[in-house]
């Protein structure tokens, strides 16, 4: 090394080629020990008091929002007012002349609410002037209360005639308002209290005015988010078109899986203040490298499921859960995981109030109230692996570049202690950027599954070296590409037998390289 | 010290180089005296220059090259560079009332390294650690020193004999020193594992600044000369050291020292499938290794050189420059790892009133023998150059070991 460091520091100048020379190194690269923790995340895992390993995975399938059941569409009112003889009438400074009280009507499809607060959404009043003085319109919420305080807008209105009338405009925000919805006899639906009203400016001059002169107002809501609302939300059903679940469990992984047992449960929370009643059409376990599918059977899939309403605790929600336990006496949901799904298929409808109003018009919704459903499934690792493939392409960070390197060729060895009742074949091929095999590491092997005892469980283990060889043009592709995939297929020990996996197996790997290579190759 | 101290202590030295005036008779008149000297060259006892240009020049370098130098080790193996300049202006007729004495300042460059090594460690660096696949490569002992300084000197000359005294500021610009005691490497079978049983230190200069100077120190440079008479001929017996000092590096220079046995079976990962990104380089092997630097302030020696020398039998004189004999004897040790006391004995001929040629025969240095050469050509009693080859072989040998030329031109007026 000293000699090295000083013959290679007394040569390097920038302005000439590096030195090069090949030498041969036999040296560890990698080691590491995999247990079960290393290949299923913690977070899934669970081990019982003799250490047997189970899969919890939980899974979200569907989740029907706000929106589904509520849209406040942006709305726009118009409002006019023009003396109704051909005056002309004079009006003195500050008196007012026109005070109209009335009400909005909201369409909101099929909902009668009585009261909506708003989490954001604006008001535009626009008022277009054709008299010839200064007036003052006001255009106000009786029932839009912020903190007790009603909404109001007051506008100058600059002068204006029939052919230039002056226009102004006017924007404010509704966040927080809490709207009366039954109008201001308090017994309507999706009605809201107006009041507008138009004076000659007090500092102003006398104003006269004609069945000609006008003041037209337009008041425009929209993009109304609601935080909270209540009413009769009607009976009526709603459609969910064909959607799916990603579902990352089996991620990777391929072969035939044979389970001992699996059970589930899928959780339906109800956050609105419904009842409802959901028509599962079906749930489909889909393997989309495989192309095979499977549906559920169960209750949940063949009839129509009710769903129990949320609870209005004033400031919030607690949403109604209703569980649905899934097993190999009441469904296939072993063949439903089995089927190493990445994608969970559904489809569904929603009825809600089936039974109609029978919260006398106190059904509600907040903002974040939504109704979904969940998958938690747990799958004891007792199981016949056949053929479990599990695949990964890694981006290996190699020195240098594809017209140089410093690595040429070799062999790496891969030395395995396999504590785990399968074996494992071990392929490593380079790949390009689309996954296509470029070329295949042969010879590669198999390293053999640990000794199981009269138990069924591991009494010794095995080791095993597996040699891959990298010749000089598999190398070029190496550095070309940067990508290798590695493929483990795994076979239950016994084929016949399920066999239980215990946190306390793991699998010793240990990576080392004998090969060719060149000294500053890399520069 | 008071300018009375230095002049007390300065006379204890220039006394003898006095009475060497009185003794010789024949001390050059000039008021001005130039010196421009230059060596370059590396030598070696086995490092071929096949192998030592081929890494010097880049390019691949052949297993037939690397084998040549190989196939010449033994149990000591030795090698090393130098590379020199240095200019030295004396002038004046008297210097602190003292007519024999001259002011005299220089400017130095000096770049050198010298090492000594085993032959596995040489194995191991070009050959790889593959043939020692289950064996133990003992790659100690083992010594490095490199540096590169500049120095500007200040000091007296004692213009009859050209004995002086100088004392220098230096500039260190960089250093790399390794000592590895015991260092025995098994390779287990199939590289399952590396053992390293080591015992060493490795130090380097500050490699994360850009500055010039990364360190400052002191030193001196005295020689004695004086006039003799053996055997009837006439002589000039010099004894000198040159560069004897040192150099404090700052405090973001690196360290480490290791007395431990290692063992390497690879880095730990997390996920044999999650090798994305994984990248290993000198850093996290270091880490794995336990081999992290260090950083402090380190004082290193100087490359110092002492060096004795006779020569008898006096050729020519010139009236302003030091005249020339027929035979020198030198003897000179350099503080260089691998570098052996360095022993030439030479003859002196003139060719005609200007030129004059030498040829000679050395052993020592960072080499074994060596045949030398040279010519010296003077010009109007002024100007002087010299060329000398120190390896007359290797200069023009693609195998032999080392190559060097030095080139001295002296002006007097």
């Amino acid at each position: 090394m000293v000699l090295a460091l000083a013959l290679v520091a007394a040569a390097c100048r920038k302005e000439r080629p590096a030195p090069q020379w090949d030498v041969g190194l036999i040296v560890p690269l990698v080691k590491t020990k995999l247990t079960l923790g290393d290949l299923i995340p913690d977070s899934i895992l669970s081990t019982d008091q003799s250490g047997n390993v189970s899969i919890l995975y939980s899974a979200p399938l569907f989740s029907l929002s706000l929106d589904t059941v509520l849209t406040a569409p942006d709305t726009s009112f118009r409002y006019a007012y023009a003396i109704p003889f051909p005056g002309p009438v004079q009006f003195q400074p500050g008196s007012t002349f026109n005070t109209n009280d009335d009400v909005t009507h909201f369409d909101l499809d099929g909902l009668n609410l009585t009261k909506l607060q708003v989490r954001s959404g604006q008001v535009d009043v626009a008022i277009s002037n054709m008299m010839n003085g200064n007036i003052i319109g006001l255009f106000s919420l009786p029932g839009a209360t912020l903190n007790g305080v009603p909404f109001a807008i007051s506008q100058n209105l600059p002068p204006g005639t029939p052919q230039a009338p002056s226009s102004t405009n006017n924007s404010r925000p509704l966040d927080g308002y809490v709207f009366d919805m039954r109008g201001p006899d308090h017994n309507s639906v999706n009605t809201l209290a107006t009041h507008l009203s138009y004076s000659n400016a007090p500092d102003g001059n006398p104003v006269s005015i004609t069945n000609m002169d006008s003041l037209i107002a337009v008041v425009s809501y929209h993009d109304i988010i609601p935080q909270y609302a209540t009413g009769s939300f009607g009976t009526r059903t709603i459609s969910v078109d064909p959607s799916s679940s990603v579902l990352d469990l089996f991620e990777n992984i391929s072969g035939v899986l044979d389970l001992d047992q699996v059970s589930a449960v899928i959780k339906i929370r109800n956050g609105i203040g419904v009842d409802a009643r959901a028509t599962i059409h079906y749930l489909r376990s889909v393997n989309t490298t495989t192309g095979t599918s499977v549906d559920l059977n169960h209750a949940i899939t063949t009839g129509p499921v009710n769903i129990d309403r949320a609870l209005d605790l004033g400031n919030g929600f607690q949403p109604a859960l209703n569980t649905f336990q899934l097993n190999e006496g009441n469904s296939n949901i072993d063949v439903f995981m089995e089927n190493l799904p990445n994608r969970v298929e559904y489809a569904l409808d929603v009825q809600i109030n089936p039974l109609g109003d029978i919260s006398n018009g106190h059904d509600f919704l907040y903002h974040d109230s939504k109704l979904s459903a969940d998958l938690d499934v747990d799958i004891p690792l007792r199981l016949i692996a056949t053929n479990l493939t599990l695949r990964k392409t890694v981006a290996l960070d190699l020195p240098g570049s594809a017209g140089s390197h410093a690595w040429k060729s070799g062999t790496l060895h891969l030395f395995a202690d396999n504590g785990f009742p399968f074996s494992a074949a071990v392929e490593v091929a380079v790949v390009d950027d689309a996954g296509q095999v470029l070329a295949v590491l042969a010879p590669g092997g198999t390293v053999a599954s640990a000794q199981l005892g009269s138990d069924g469980l591991v009494a010794a283990g095995t080791s095993r070296r597996i040699d891959l060889h990298i010749d000089p043009a598999q190398m070029n592709l190496l550095q070309q590409t940067g990508k290798a995939r590695i493929t483990a297929v795994f076979n239950t020990a016994d084929q016949n037998q399920h066999v239980q996996l215990l946190d306390r197996y793991a699998l010793a790997l240990q990576l080392t390289v004998d090969a060719d290579y060149t000294v500053n190759g890399d520069e | 010290m008071g300018m009375n101290n230095c002049l007390w202590y300065i006379s204890l030295f220039l006394p003898m180089a006095a009475a060497a005036q009185q003794d010789s008779g024949s001390a050059p008149q000039a008021l001005h005296r130039l010196t421009i000297e230059a060596f370059g060259g590396y030598d070696s006892n086995v490092l071929g220059n096949d192998l030592v240009l081929g890494l010097y020049r880049g390019g691949t370098v052949s297993n037939e090259v690397r084998n040549n130098s190989l196939n010449r080790m033994g149990d000591v193996n030795r090698g090393g560079y130098l590379l020199q300049g240095r200019a030295t202006y004396a002038w004046g007729d008297s210097l602190f009332g003292q007519p024999r004495w001259m002011p005299r300042i220089s400017l130095a460059y000096t770049s050198a390294m010298g090492m000594r090594f085993a032959k596995d460690a040489y194995s191991i660096a070009f050959f790889g650690n593959a043939p020692f696949e289950e064996t133990t490569a003992h790659l100690a002992p083992g010594e490095l020193f490199a540096t590169t300084f500049q120095s500007l000197s200040f000091g007296i000359e004692d213009r009859a004999t050209a004995s002086f005294i100088e004392l220098s500021l230096v500039s260190g610009q960089n250093f790399n020193a390794a000592r590895v005691s015991n260092a025995d490497l098994y390779t287990a079978e199939d590289g399952r594992y590396l053992d390293l049983d080591l015992d060493g230190s490795f130090h380097r200069s500050d490699t994360a600044t850009s500055s010039y100077t990364l360190g400052l120190g002191a030193a001196i440079n005295i020689t004695w000369c004086r006039p003799l008479h053996v055997l009837g001929a006439s002589g000039k017996l010099s004894i000198g050291i040159t560069d004897l000092g040192f150099i404090r590096w700052n405090a973001s220079s690196l360290s480490i020292s290791k007395d431990s046995s290692i063992r390497y079976d690879g880095i730990e990962v997390q996920d044999i499938l999650d090798l994305d990104n994984l990248v290993i380089n000198q850093a996290s092997l270091q880490d794995s290794l336990g081999l992290g630097y260090g950083k402090g302030s380190y004082n290193t020696l100087l490359p110092f050189e002492a060096k004795g020398r006779l020569m008898l039998g006096k050729l020519r004189r010139a009236a302003h420059l030091p005249g020339m004999f027929a035979y020198e004897i030198s003897v000179g040790q350099r503080y260089l790892p691998g570098y052996l006391p360095h022993v030439e004995v030479r003859r002196n001929f003139v060719f005609s009133g200007c030129f004059a040629g030498q040829a000679g025969v050395a052993y020592g240095g960072f080499g074994g023998w060596r045949a030398t050469a040279g010519v010296d050509a003077l010009f109007l009693d002024r100007y002087r150059l010299g060329v000398h080859v120190p390896n007359a072989v290797g200069l023009c040998s693609k195998r032999a070991p080392g190559k060097a030329l030095s080139v001295r031109l002296e002006v007097a007026w």
